[in-house]
């Protein structure tokens, strides 16, 4: 079991929907961003594209708000938030609870829809050519954007 | 027999949508995107019409593959008589449009009349309206996005709209990749299709869907497109299939001869593949200048369930130049229209050697359209 958390870098993304397209089809079936568990984001304002899935919160407002407890933490292949569609009525309060608007509700099915990881292999991460899309250590996270931050500040120098 | 793609006939003089389902024969003598739409302007142009009338017609067409994964920014072609050379014309819009408007429940757009105010057409699931927007056409992009997805569809909606800078018009869509979005960085529209669009009045299109596009092998699918993307730092020249360097100059066929790289342009019109978001040349790539007829049969089959093999293939794109030469044969190439009228003498391109239904129009399963082009 490892801890692994799917980051997704604006500056990279070129907004071309590969992701979205692949994970609707690995998923549904059909080509609908609509049933896709990734979203990518338009941001007119600063013309930038931010794809956007479940974050796999510690403190989860989706398994706080499901009156079915139909929402967990899940240690198989790696730590994730499953729902349990035994136990979920659709009733969408975890759609309200959402703090980022990543989970989906398929009306065919009635019923909602979440980014698993895919098991621990997102496809998303591979259709991503310009690699905006990364399965990351949490614990690392902090080291790439401090080295970022650091190339920033030392531009120009020599040694 | 026909399939779930839909044609939408529209009258902006009176505001009136008339829809047809694009028959499975269509779909196998042209594809679709710039095949269909030729065939649709044949069809529906009048004869010897002027382009800055309200009687020109004016096509969008999404590719036969847009908004599939393989082509989910598959460009939109806009297809008319133009003024600019007073033949047949088309212009590619790249970007999530086409897809979009896929998902809107619509293949092919016949625009027709003249809409008595400018007007932005809205496509929305299976829908179309028309909404007046003065003074749209004078703002840059990013204000007529926030217009048009504000008061009309929202912020899923993707746009093809037209801008003026000085007397250029520039065609501007919802960019991805390295399309820019500012008008000062953008090559005016040299087809002529955008002043067939002003001339109607239309400043922008704007589409918004949510009808899921059917998938007939999606793990199938998936697999081909992974192998392929993890081909693409593979060298080129190992990846080459031999049939693509074997391949004749010219393709040869009832109405003379037609270059391999305009049958393979056609091509990528008709699949919508001009955008695929890959470097050109990729392992079993169908992208840029170097479509390969195999990897192109191969996406259509797993996306569509349509067996074409590169006879097949190259057959359909040699019907829909075919087509388009013979209209504009019709509408006139006079000597004075320069390089266009050489390269058609050159290759046996004269209305006496192809104007025949017998040896040209029946061969090519184009005999429909007789009555029109002759």
């Amino acid at each position: 079991m490892t801890m692994k958390i799917l980051t997704s870098d604006p500056n990279k993304c070129n907004g071309c929907r590969m992701c979205q397209t692949a994970c609707a089809i690995l998923k549904a079936g059909v080509c609908n961003p609509e049933k896709s568990r990734i979203r990518v984001i338009e941001m007119d304002e600063c013309d930038r594209y931010l794809p956007l899935v479940c974050q796999n919160c510690e403190d989860a407002p989706c398994i706080a708000a499901c009156p079915k407890e139909a929402i967990s933490r899940s240690y198989d292949q790696v730590v994730r938030t499953v729902i349990d569609y035994n136990k979920c009525v659709g009733c969408k309060m975890c759609l309200n609870a959402c703090s980022f608007g990543t989970i989906g509700f398929d009306e065919d099915r009635g019923r909602p829809f979440k980014c698993d990881l895919c098991g621990g292999d997102p496809l998303c991460v591979h259709f991503c050519e310009p690699g905006a899309l990364t399965l990351k250590d949490p614990t690392m996270i902090q080291y790439d954007q401090a080295r970022v931050s650091a190339l920033k500040r030392t531009a120009g120098m020599r040694r | 027999m026909t399939t779930d793609r839909k044609i939408a006939l529209v009258d902006l003089g009176r505001c009136e949508v008339e829809t047809f389902p694009v028959s499975m024969d269509l779909e196998q003598r042209f594809l679709g995107g710039s095949g269909v739409a030729t065939y649709l302007f044949c069809k529906q142009a009048p004869k010897m019409v002027d382009p800055g009338s309200a009687d020109n017609i004016c096509i969008v067409s999404a590719g036969y593959l847009s908004g599939t994964l393989s082509a989910p920014l598959g460009a939109a072609v806009l297809t008319s008589k133009t003024a600019a050379t007073g033949l047949m014309a088309r212009a590619c819009v790249d970007g999530p449009f086409a897809g979009q408007m896929r998902r809107a429940g619509f293949e092919h757009v016949v625009l027709k009349g003249r809409a008595e105010k400018e007007t932005c057409m809205l496509i929305c699931d299976g829908r179309i309206e028309f909404k007046v927007v003065p003074g749209l056409k004078d703002n840059g992009l990013s204000d007529q996005r926030a217009i048009l997805r504000k008061e009309a569809l929202g912020y899923e909606a993707q746009l093809i709209c037209i801008q003026k800078n000085g007397d250029d018009l520039f065609f501007a869509a919802d960019a991805c990749l390295a399309l820019s979005k500012d008008v000062e960085d953008m090559e005016p529209d040299k087809s002529g299709v955008a002043q067939v669009l002003a001339a109607k009045n239309v400043v922008a299109l704007a589409c918004s869907g949510t009808i899921a596009l059917e998938v007939k092998d999606p793990e199938g699918i998936i697999a081909y497109e992974k192998k392929l993307l993890e081909g693409i730092d593979e060298p080129l020249t190992q990846n080459r299939p031999e049939t693509d360097i074997q391949d004749p100059e010219t393709i040869e066929g009832p109405a003379g001869s037609v270059d391999l790289t305009q049958i393979k342009q056609t091509l990528m019109q008709c699949l919508g593949v001009q955008c695929l978001g890959l470097p050109s040349g990729t392992k079993n790539g169908a992208n840029g200048s170097e479509l390969n007829f195999q990897a192109a049969a191969d996406r259509i089959l797993l996306n569509t369930g349509l067996a074409l093999d590169e006879d097949e293939l190259k057959e359909i794109a040699y019907r829909c130049i075919a087509m388009e030469r013979i209209y504009n044969l019709r509408e006139g190439i006079a000597a004075k229209q320069g390089r266009t009228a050489e390269d058609y003498r050159e290759n046996g391109w004269t209305r006496k050697a192809v104007v025949k239904k017998a040896k040209v129009f029946d061969p090519l399963r184009i005999d429909d359209l007789w009555s029109r082009l002759k």
